[in-house]
């Protein structure tokens, strides 16, 4: 079981790194994929860092190698080379002229171990601290505006909103209608708010609508260059509402569509 | 579904599983990554090319400067970017608290042991980075420190105690100063006739020779580097704990 | 500008060696084992005491004091292992061991200090015997 080139030898012996760093990637592999939390997702990206940064390092090990410092008697510049020139030629006084840097032996450059692993991961954990700073800050900004950090939570109430962005032919053609006696009205209040002060400007847009939707064709013109504002200003004023509501199928715009063409009939009624 | 997602885990880890039975073993002096000639051509020649005795340090701050150089950037970006996602986003409304949010007075152990350590931690990291050259550290290290010893100071009292000493402006105007050190030391040696970073043209400037321009130039670096990482570590954790407020936090 | 450099060479030299090196000086080797030794049984302590324990405040007690106590005893063992000539470098090694013995000696405490007041200001009640009495009573209920 334990002879030369069993697998288990292969593997549980002789390469227990590799075994841990591939444990520790799967780990962080599998929070990866199936976590839900946005977090969770976070820290499964750290551990498949850690897990790369565990490989890169337990590559670079080296036996009977130290860390790729030089030792005082091998440095090049160090004191020890510069004093063993000092005795080679006693007599001048001008040592530093003759002396030059001299290049490790084989057998010396055995002694340390790849600098480069090290410099590599170096900047792994650097790049590192910085996209999990960024993501971490991704996050709050997701919790703020929608109130959740879990996916499926999240990935309902995105579709919400997008509904309300593109909506259906049928609710498009009512919007269409609503948009033009908005776009009629616009140039309007402004003539008329200043008659009508002391009236509260929701009263005075919602009688604006009922009367314009009678005369709708003299703005028929004008409408499609002004559609592409109403129709960014309107998913805003919506959007607001959503961080509050509770998560529910995507009916949200009929309804709201309902709501909207309901409001102004009551204040007309008035 | 969840277990849909074991598909390809377990597909990954036996490929790789697989694959690691090629890999060298633990400590084996033979292996490529030891015996590569990349790895033998730094351990010879940084002694030789600077007086730099780290290796480490030589690599990362003179043969792949360019690489250190846009990984600083890429700090500085995360932390403007960390600015710009969370900055004036509200969060709620201010005033309001939350009921983990305990308005407690600042310790009085914690505050005093704060005071006995953060001299020494700064210390620190002013060896770590200066000393990065000869013993393990560097820029990035005592950056960290760094900026860890203000953090200390946010956590024991609260945020605005290490914001007077550590305003967000500030930090921000530091961590372009640092990035502005690296390109500098870089735009430098070109003036002066070498290449971008090419460390060693800076003797014609520092009364030094080669190898100990190069010595220089990458503390100078390693000091660019430090500032950045220093004030986005702190600008980082100023945001993160208050949603951009930078007001109450933790 | 080398010359403050030697140390830590010969630091790192030091400890590659120390392995492969026969010699030393076998008291304080002892020693030192024998503090590791005690070291990790109070690890264990405080371990055990944070699985045991009934409620946060007992359990912060055991791993704060245990896991203090432990990495002191076990660093300063580590520094009196690795003395092995008194040299410049195994004095530098055992003055930078003990400084961290230090600072774990001021920050530990503290650290669980505020742990501790944190719970205290969010209202975390420590467990009481008439608690323990109520819980004994109910699983009793339930079994029987």
């Amino acid at each position: 079981m334990f002879e030369d080139g069993a697998i288990i030898n292969e593997l549980l012996i002789e390469r227990l790194n590799y075994i841990i760093y591939v444990v520790l990637l799967l780990i962080g592999l599998h929070a990866m994929i199936s976590k839900q939390n946005l977090i969770k997702k976070l820290i499964g990206m750290s551990i498949f860092q850690t897990a790369i940064i565990l490989f890169y390092v337990s590559i670079a090990v080296k036996d009977n190698a130290t860390i790729p410092i030089y030792k005082t008697e091998h440095d090049p510049h160090g004191d020890a080379a510069k004093a063993a020139v000092l005795d080679s030629n006693r007599s001048g006084e001008e040592t530093k002229a003759f002396y030059a840097p001299v290049m490790l032996k084989p057998e010396e450059t055995q002694q340390y171990s790849n600098p480069l692993p090290h410099v590599l991961m170096l900047t792994a954990i650097v790049v590192g601290v910085a996209t999990l700073g960024l993501a971490l800050a991704l996050c709050l900004r997701i919790q703020q505006g929608y109130g959740t950090v879990e996916e499926d939570e999240l990935l309902v109430k995105i579709e919400r909103s997008d509904a309300r962005y593109s909506q259906s032919p049928l609710a498009k053609a009512k919007n269409r209608r609503r948009t033009q006696s908005r776009n009629t009205r616009k140039p309007r209040t402004s003539v008329k708010s200043t008659k009508s002060i002391g009236k509260s400007a929701k009263s005075l847009e919602s009688r604006d609508s009922t009367k314009t939707k009678k005369t709708t064709s003299k703005s028929n013109l004008s409408q499609p260059k002004k559609k592409p504002a109403s129709t960014s200003r309107k998913p805003r004023s919506s959007s607001s509402k959503v961080e509050g509501s509770k998560p529910t199928t995507p009916k949200a715009p009929a309804k709201k569509a309902s709501e909207k063409t309901r409001a102004p009939k009551k204040k007309g009624a008035e | 579904m969840k277990w849909i997602s074991l598909i390809p885990v377990v597909g990954v880890g036996v490929l790789l599983l697989f694959a690691a039975q090629d890999f060298p073993e633990w400590g084996d002096p033979q292996s490529p990554a030891s015996q590569s000639p990349v790895a033998s051509h730094f351990i010879n020649n940084t002694g030789v090319d600077t007086e730099v005795p780290n290796m480490v340090t030589a690599v990362l701050a003179d043969y792949r400067g360019f690489d250190t150089m846009f990984e600083t950037v890429v700090v500085f970006i995360a932390g403007i970017a960390v600015l710009a996602i969370l900055k004036g986003s509200g969060g709620r409304r201010r005033g309001t608290r939350r009921a983990y949010e305990v308005e407690a007075e600042p310790d009085i152990i914690v505050t005093h042991t704060v005071r006995l350590m953060v001299p020494v931690i700064q210390i620190f990291a002013f060896y770590v980075l200066a000393h990065g050259h000869v013993s393990p550290g560097g820029g990035f290290q005592g950056g960290v420190v760094m900026g860890a010893s203000f953090i200390l100071v946010a956590l024991a009292w609260d945020l605005d105690h290490a914001l007077v000493r550590m305003s967000l402006p500030r930090c921000m105007a530091i961590a372009a100063a640092g990035i502005i050190i690296y390109a500098g030391i870089g735009f430098l040696s070109m003036f002066l006739g070498g290449e971008f970073l090419d460390y060693a043209e800076l003797e014609k400037v520092l009364p030094v020779s080669r190898e100990m321009a190069r010595y220089h130039a990458m503390l100078g670096v390693e000091i660019g580097v430090g500032f950045t990482v220093t004030s986005i570590m702190f600008a980082l954790y100023a945001n993160l704990s208050t949603e951009g407020r930078l007001k109450g936090g933790l | 500008m080398m010359s403050f450099s030697s140390p830590f060479q010969c630091l790192a030299s030091a400890t590659v060696e120390a392995g492969s090196s026969e010699g030393g000086f076998l008291v304080l080797q002892v020693i030192g084992v024998l503090l590791g030794v005690l070291g990790l049984i109070f690890f264990l302590g405080a371990a055990v005491g944070l699985v045991r324990f009934p409620d946060f405040y007992t359990r912060l007690h055991a791993a704060g004091k245990g896991d203090t106590l432990s990495t002191m005893l076990m660093l300063t063992g580590f520094a009196l292992v690795t003395m092995e000539d008194f040299s410049l470098s195994s004095w530098l090694l055992l003055i930078k061991i003990m400084a961290v013995v230090f600072f774990i000696y001021l920050t530990s405490p503290t650290s669980s200090h505020a742990l501790m007041r944190a719970a205290f200001e969010d209202d975390e009640m420590p467990i009481t015997e008439d608690d323990i009495k109520k819980r004994n009573r109910q699983k009793g209920g339930k079994k029987s």
